[in-house]
């Protein structure tokens, strides 16, 4: 029989975008890894962004989870920090994958690929003193069938927590894209094929998240209208409330999202075209908030291009708004077009936040792509600020869970907590 | 966006970064004893590394299986327009350059070809 192994799993802080209102969510990579380690790995978790690492603390091996690039700089020197303690360092995740050569260098092993079915042979590497620099498995998908629930028993949940209100559970039903968005790289992560996790499976695992409300983070939920309908059919006795990427543009299945609970979905603005007016108008229609994602600095974007889309968002009644600069990421084909003509000005990760300009706009200077990006924020929210906003979404939701029986109020022992630090509360007019 | 088959002759099937299978359309001209080679992207039909990021492992890999020598190919890569929304690129050919270290083709150089030069690189021949 193995021994029992432990194994400190963390997942590196990155800066927040400026402007822009802080939550954290609680991470949805970590815990699928986690869930496909075998049984006798005891996994202690920590969140960077909301807690501090322990370095000292007691373990075998360490494991780095990254999903954006960046967190891969920070990634690479918590690893520089437990090798210098005699800890083997193994890194995994989106960003390891985006980054794999550089990554390569700071990791006792990388893991490249999707981990379910994988582990058993990198542990007993381990065990065995022979791990491996790379595994790579990297276009070789594990049956989707493997994707078990996700160990959600590992957050520490009162730090994801706001003021009493706990924050969403992150939850996927299927894995892969047919798509081939020009800023994206998920087909190049996931592979271009859509693959449905089991219904079975995924009410499963619905049914184990002790949380109404959830964050649904499959690419779009728009690839297949038949497996979209049957999902939300299967998901309406359960009453959860969820954001989402896109739906499908379609009544009946709008009315099905709205049945089984779609709460607010993420919708990409990118014209002002009656078609995005009547898009975001119909998901109103079926009582489906909206927040809009607005990527600036597209080649076809004149200043006067940015200037018109932004006072659109204020014509079409969006919810919320999040405007992000376009990156050049890695596997993407914004990074090949922008590589060959020699645009991409700076390889600091760091700075691929999407708050940055990392590249030459093809019809603005850097600079003024940049003061773009703060006026769009500015001006969408001076009104009315992003916490206001937020909730009031957040009061429709709680009036449709007080509709259906599965409201629960704040947890009063955490009003004066956010996200594990102590709220200064300032009360009158000072 | 289906790349029209007029850009290749060839589905060419080969080991993108990390080894991931990867496919690219590829035509190739014999120009007097001078071989011009067209990798072009085919997006949503290319399961792995696209032909820009794998550079020069396709360039290698290309030369290998067609017998070609490296020092006698104009290499071209070809990025036709793939009608998205958010992409603004009509179709595109670029002369690439790599460096060689350790037998290993690497850091490209990108030349845009103008149409004259793609019409007397490809269409035209001889």
């Amino acid at each position: 029989m193995s021994t029992t192994i432990k194994l400190k799993l963390i997942y590196p802080r990155w800066e927040k975008l400026k402007g822009q209102t802080t939550f954290n969510l609680p991470p949805h990579g970590p815990v699928v890894f986690a869930a496909a380690l075998p049984p006798h790995v005891e996994v202690s978790f920590t969140d960077e962004n909301v807690e501090t690492i322990d370095f000292e603390e007691s373990c075998d091996l360490v494991a780095i989870s990254m999903m954006l690039s960046t967190q891969v700089k920070r990634g690479w020197a918590i690893a520089a920090e437990f090798r210098k303690r005699g800890k083997k360092v193994i890194f995994g995740g989106i960003s390891t994958m985006l980054h794999a050569e550089e990554t390569i260098e700071h990791a006792d092993a990388v893991f490249l690929g999707e981990a379910e079915g994988r582990m058993e042979e990198l542990i007993g590497d381990w065990e065995k003193g022979q791990l491996k620099k790379v595994y790579n498995y990297m276009g070789q998908l594990p049956p989707i069938e493997l994707v078990g629930p996700a160990r959600r028993d590992l957050y520490k949940r009162e730090l994801y927590n706001h003021k009493g209100v706990q924050m969403v559970d992150l939850f996927h039903a299927s894995r892969g894209c047919r798509f081939n968005c020009y800023p994206c790289a998920v087909s190049y992560l996931g592979g271009r094929q859509f693959r449905a996790r089991p219904f079975d499976k995924v009410l499963e695992e619905l049914e184990t998240i002790d949380n109404n409300r959830l964050f649904i983070v499959d690419n779009s939920l728009a690839q297949n209208k038949e497996w979209e309908m049957q999902l939300f059919k299967e998901m309406i006795p359960m009453k959860k409330k969820w954001i989402s990427h896109t739906i499908e543009d379609d009544p009946k299945i709008l009315d099905l999202a709205a049945q089984a609970g779609a709460w607010y979905v993420y919708q990409a603005v990118f014209d002002t075209s009656d078609y995005i007016k009547e898009r975001i108008k119909r998901y109103h229609d079926y009582g489906i908030g909206v927040e809009g994602t607005i990527l600036l600095g597209l080649d076809n974007q004149s200043e006067d291009d940015m200037r018109r889309l932004i006072d659109f968002l204020l014509e079409i009644d969006l919810d919320l708004a999040e405007f992000t600069i376009l990156a050049p990421f890695p596997h993407t084909k914004a990074y090949d077009d922008m590589m060959r003509r020699g645009r991409i000005t700076d390889y600091n990760w760091d700075h691929y936040n999407a708050g940055q300009v990392v590249y030459q706009p093809a019809q603005v200077t850097p600079e003024k792509l940049q003061e773009l990006y703060d006026y769009a924020w500015n001006s969408f929210y001076k009104e009315e600020s992003q916490e206001l906003k937020m909730t009031k979404l957040f009061t429709r939701v709680m009036r449709r869970e007080m509709e259906d029986g599965t409201w629960k109020p704040r947890d009063r022992k955490l009003m004066n907590k956010s996200f594990g630090k102590d709220v200064k509360r300032t009360i009158g007019n000072n | 966006m289906e790349v029209q088959s007029k850009h290749f002759d060839e589905i060419f099937n080969f080991n993108g970064k990390w080894d991931v299978p990867s496919k690219c359309g590829l035509r190739i001209l014999d120009r007097n004893g001078k071989y011009v080679v067209i990798a072009t992207e085919i997006y949503q039909h290319n399961p792995g590394s696209s032909v820009t990021y794998a550079g020069g492992l396709l360039f290698e890999q290309i030369c290998k299986a067609k017998g070609l020598d490296p020092d006698n190919v104009i290499y071209v890569e070809c990025n036709p327009d793939t009608k998205s929304r958010l992409s603004f690129y009509a179709e595109e050919y670029y002369r690439v350059n790599f460096c060689r270290e350790n037998g290993k083709f690497v850091n490209p150089t990108y030349k845009q070809l103008s149409d004259e030069e793609i019409k007397e690189l490809i269409f035209n021949g001889e």
